[in-house]
């Protein structure tokens, strides 16, 4: 039965923003990271890269609605985004 | 699980459907193009074995050298055992700027140029909708089905965590879930389906990952995906010409001896020229590895005018992860498999639509039983009648296509555009039209029509071209006698389905 419920509503929308969207950018962010410190070619370096990402992203999708405790799922979310937006700048700059 | 089954098979079952059927086609785009342009093919019949090709090339190359000289690439296609004809491709640039692309159809047997009647997009009509959905501008199109075939596959990976008890029940195909025959049939297409459904998501997902996740190409490459797409594709590769010598060839039997002693295990299915009657003249030879599940080609160039090797893949180590992706994008396109095993692939992508389609039915039925307003009514009337409109629009819509390059005159210079609009008009009609209609009688009349259609299909085929279809039914030309089956058989279900509606109509 679908009954309309705010406050299930609500922890559903977290759990898709967190899995679906800020899971593709910590995947793309880490992908990225791994595109550039790889020792291959860099078109190896991107595939490589690519295969990474989408089997991150899938799990972190599953990670964020199997996980029961939706505020442990809202902080390891914000700050595994945070830290890989800062390597990736970080890494950038250097390379 | 089972509400993150339901979302992701609310938010892509519609447009997930309209991707497996058209990649459903597309299996079979080589044969449809040929039903399309009619092309002839009287050799073909009397020998089955695949004919040398160094005379076809060479009777390729020199029409390529009077007709298009000053186009920038020359791309080559040999015949496959699916494909019974080979041709030739060119793109040139017209007065406004734009480039037109332009195809030579050649009999591998006669090597006699084949005229095709009027002009077609044929089956890469299907296969363009499938990976780019309705041909929607730039990379946009990709990434909205590389994100639907990733919604498919956590749909496919909770679909099995909620229903794996029943699997146990189905490996003898008695389903035993009460009277429910859409949830028995979506078990049913899940179980018998699933390996292929796993294979082609994760085959999908690799082969669009350079546009859907393109954050790592962007860092990596300083064109970004273009960059990547013309090292890992050099054959869509634009060369300007413009400050490039005129030079003539060096023999290219020499080059051709050269490359088919190279090829050994291999099946050369492309060779592309680039700069062609220039000095710095590449030819390329494509070979496919026989009977391996891999989208890697042997590659091995000669420049033009001297006749000296130049490139050669085998001496470019492959790392492992680019050895993953090209198989993954073997399995999805299926290009290693004979006609029998592409019939099977197709019979997963089948069950793959009546798994959505079931999948949109069970949705509707469970959110019948908890309307609590008027506004979820509108919203569950909305949805069921979009679900019919996609489901049953979109066999309408194909047949459509099919009948209007059938109706369509062959003197007509813009018949593969009309064919093509007449598609996207009869789909977006029936949606419309699904909008305003009550379930029951919307469902009976689409599947009347549908079946009408596709029964229809083959008489007016013989009708209107009088040759057609005795041509294409020769006793060595199964596969076309496959196409007007299959299309008769779902004709023949479609009418079985919407008279069986009428009659429990009646009957209440």
């Amino acid at each position: 039965m679908l009954r309309f419920n705010s406050k299930k509503f609500t922890r559903q929308g977290v759990r898709i923003f967190c899995g679906f969207y800020v899971g593709y950018y910590i995947a793309a962010q880490s992908a990225s990271i791994l595109a550039l410190l790889l020792p291959f070619s860099t078109v190896s370096n991107v595939v490589h890269a690519m295969l990474w990402s989408l089997a991150f992203y899938l799990t972190w999708i599953f990670l964020c609605f199997l996980t029961r405790l939706l505020k442990v799922v809202m902080v390891i979310t914000l700050v595994v985004w945070g830290a890989t937006y800062f390597l990736l700048n970080w890494m950038v700059k250097v390379t | 699980m089972n509400r993150l089954h339901t979302l992701t098979g609310f938010l892509a079952a519609w447009l997930l459907f309209i991707v497996f059927f058209t990649g459903t086609l597309s299996y079979f785009k080589e044969p449809i193009t040929a039903y399309m342009l009619q092309l002839p093919n009287e050799s073909h019949s009397q020998r089955n074995d695949l004919p040398e090709y160094a005379e076809l090339i060479e009777r390729m190359l020199a029409n390529l050298t009077n007709d298009a000289p000053n186009a920038s690439n020359w791309l080559l296609y040999m015949p496959e055992e699916i494909r019974i004809f080979a041709y030739s491709q060119y793109s040139q640039r017209s007065p406004d700027g734009n480039y037109t692309n332009y195809k030579v159809y050649f009999d591998p047997y006669t090597l006699r140029e084949i005229k095709p009647r009027g002009d077609s997009a044929g089956g890469d009509f299907f296969y363009r909708i499938h990976y780019q959905l309705f041909a929607v501008p730039g990379m946009l199109g990709m990434k909205l089905v590389g994100i639907l075939a990733l919604l498919m596959l956590v749909g496919v990976i909770s679909g099995l965590a909620i229903h794996y008890k029943k699997f146990t029940k189905l490996v003898s195909l008695l389903p035993n879930n009460g009277n429910n025959l859409p949830l028995n049939v979506h078990v049913v297409t899940a179980f018998w389906g699933l390996p292929f459904y796993i294979v082609i998501c994760v085959s999908g997902l690799a082969a669009l990952a350079f546009s859907f996740m393109s954050m790592p190409v962007k860092s990596a490459f300083e064109n970004g995906v273009g960059d990547f797409f013309n090292l890992t594709n050099p054959s869509q590769l634009i060369t300007d010409k413009r400050d490039l010598k005129h030079a003539q060839g060096a023999t290219m039997s020499a080059i051709l001896a050269h490359a088919q002693d190279a090829f050994d295990g291999h099946y050369i299915d492309r060779i592309i020229v680039q700069a062609p009657m220039t000095e710095r003249s590449i030819i390329r030879f494509y070979g496919r590895p026989i009977n391996k599940a891999t989208h890697q080609r042997r590659v091995i160039g000669y420049e033009l005018a001297t006749g000296t090797q130049v490139v050669d893949s085998r001496k470019l180590a492959q790392t492992y992860p680019q050895r993953v992706m090209n198989t993954l994008i073997g399995l999805h396109t299926a290009r290693f498999s004979d006609f029998f095993v592409k019939s099977v692939f197709a019979l997963g992508g089948i069950f793959g639509c009546v798994l959505l389609a079931t999948g949109s039915l069970i949705f509707i039925q469970k959110y019948n039983a908890s309307i609590a307003s008027p506004w979820q009514q509108r919203f569950y009337n909305a949805t069921k009648r979009i679900s019919i409109g996609v489901y049953l629009g979109l066999p309408i819509a194909t047949l459509c296509y099919f009948y209007a390059n059938r109706f369509n005159s062959a003197s007509n210079l813009h018949q593969a555009e009309l064919e093509q609009r007449i598609f996207y008009i009869s789909f977006s009609c029936v949606i419309v039209f699904s909008l305003w209609f009550t379930q029951r009688f919307l469902s009976q009349v689409l599947l009347l029509l549908v079946g009408a259609l596709a029964v229809c299909l083959p008489l007016v085929s013989a009708t209107l071209n009088q040759v057609a279809v005795f041509q294409y039914l020769s006793p060595n030309e199964n596969k076309h006698l496959g196409f007007y089956f299959v299309v008769v058989s779902i004709g023949i279900v479609s009418l079985y389905g919407g008279c069986r509606l009428m009659a429990t109509q009646g009957q209440q």
